[in-house]
């Protein structure tokens, strides 16, 4: 591999905040007379504000868009009762957290750091992911897979192939035409040369192993089905309602379809939803409730 | 759908999420493809071959971000047609993207060591951390989402002569990085 090409892999592996952020290059940077379309909506906003407009502010629809967190006092009015903050998600997340991470919908974790909440409860969802134990039994359901794909014999016969490819394989015009649209069909001209020219026990012993591959992945796809999977995810939940009530979490979980996702439900404190434990899975923490047009 | 939804539908094995995945980044792939392929040919079949390996791959990945995810395949598919065009001499030319990137490559004096591509990644990562939030996304824009120089130049409200000025400074300050840091590719 040349060194450019080495380079232009590496980067691919760019980590995703920082590509993401590039998205926003030269959004802020607007013609010349930009600053008019801004004076002009600044007049428009103060106009409106004076003639009691901005009480348009306050209708679903448009509070949804700014995503901004609302209070409702809706706990019992004893001494004890802490003020509770909801809010609504808007256009949200783009991420999926592995084991070990803890994701805040940006909207939530400025209110939980908002000193005007200081000592509120706040009405949240949490999106469990990834638990390490079944990710690790995935894990490992795969390695058995990749253990057949790597049976010497399958690694010879790859060899064989690439070595054919380079030194004796002639695509004719329309090969190459084929190729050129996906659709080459040296593996099936290999094939037959292989059939055709290597001792029969390398061809069984290459037989037997790629069956042996194949069943191998059906069993994967068998054993890590999401229907299979839902005992040890069921079970896995569980323990971490329990660990969650013994550390005095309020939260419970939501009868959705958890399939892959466990949704929760909770009042949490801000220390509660900043430590939220992700030891054993991956938590992405948002509003409760109304969660934006894609929910629909 | 969100993307979270849609890894859910991968993880599920429901084929919804190919189309789903589609309508979303289908887009975004092919864009991607053309930029860095110059070949608007390549470009639909490349994004369609994307969304196959992601099928392929999710299980057992589970990506956190699905556009990168994407972006990734599309970039490693485009640089293998790439490959077996120009081993066929069919009209590949050379790659703008992989020109430009020889002027990072490191060729240090003192301790060597061959890094892996995934230690290289970490020091382009590290690089891009030091640079200015702008020099970054220039950088990104133009080497993994392979922008033409033309259009970061409009962007960014400068001449394309002077945006290449930019983007050269910034592979021979990667490279200087690199030789530091003591990486041999």
């Amino acid at each position: 591999m040349k060194n450019s090409e080495k380079m232009y892999e590496a980067i691919s592996g760019i980590r995703d905040d920082i590509i993401e952020s590039a998205e926003a290059l030269g959004s802020r940077r607007k013609g010349r007379f930009a600053w008019i379309g801004y004076a002009a909506a600044a007049c428009l906003v103060l106009g409106a504000s004076m003639f009691g407009l901005s009480r348009l502010a306050k209708k679903p629809a448009e509070a949804q868009e700014a995503a901004l967190p609302t209070e409702q006092s809706t706990a019992a009015p004893t001494e004890d009762a802490r003020r509770i903050v909801t809010g609504e998600n808007g256009g949200l997340n783009e991420f999926v957290p592995s084991t070990g991470q803890r994701y805040l919908l940006p909207d939530l974790e400025q209110a939980i750091r908002a000193s005007e909440n200081d000592g509120c409860l706040f009405d949240v969802e949490v999106r469990i992911w990834n638990y390490a134990e079944v990710e690790a039994y995935v894990e490992s359901e795969w390695a058995k897979v990749t253990d057949k794909q790597n049976d010497p014999a399958i690694l010879h016969y790859n060899e064989e192939y690439d070595y054919w490819l380079d030194n004796i394989y002639e695509p004719t015009e329309a090969d190459l035409k084929a190729q050129e649209n996906g659709k080459g069909r040296e593996a099936e001209y290999f094939a037959a040369y292989w059939a055709e020219n290597y001792p029969q026990e390398e061809q069984d012993a290459y037989s037997a192993a790629m069956e042996a591959a194949k069943e191998a992945r059906r069993a994967y796809d068998a054993s890590t089905a999401p229907e299979a999977l839902k005992p040890l995810r069921d079970a896995a939940a569980a323990r971490l309602l329990t660990k969650l009530a013994e550390a005095g979490f309020d939260i419970g979980q939501e009868e959705k379809d958890g399939v892959i996702i466990n949704y929760l439900h909770g009042l949490l404190t801000r220390e509660q939803i900043e430590g939220f434990p992700v030891g054993d899975c991956g938590a992405f923490i948002l509003w409760y409730g109304y969660n934006g047009a894609a929910d629909e | 759908m969100r993307d979270a939804e849609i890894v859910a539908s991968f993880l599920a094995r429901d084929e919804q999420a190919i189309r789903e995945a589609e309508s979303k980044y289908g887009a975004f792939c092919r864009a991607l493809a053309r930029n860095i392929l110059k070949r608007p040919e390549d470009a639909e079949e490349i994004a369609n071959d994307a969304l196959l390996a992601a099928w392929q791959s999710i299980p057992p990945k589970t990506p956190n971000n699905l556009k990168t995810f994407l972006g990734r395949i599309v970039r490693d598919k485009a640089l293998t047609r790439y490959r077996a065009l120009k081993a066929q001499k069919r009209g590949a030319g050379s790659l703008e993207l992989l020109t430009e990137l020889e002027d990072c490559v490191p060729s240090p004096a003192g301790v060597e060591e061959l890094a892996e591509a995934n230690e290289l990644t970490g020091f382009i990562n590290e690089w891009l951390d030091m640079l200015s939030k702008e020099d970054a996304a220039l950088f990104v824009k133009r080497y993994w989402y392979g922008e033409s120089a033309d259009e970061l130049a409009k962007k960014l409200g400068c001449s394309p002569l002077k945006l290449s000025q930019r983007l050269y400074a910034l592979r021979k300050k990667l490279k200087a990085f690199l030789e530091r840091k003591g990486v041999l590719i």
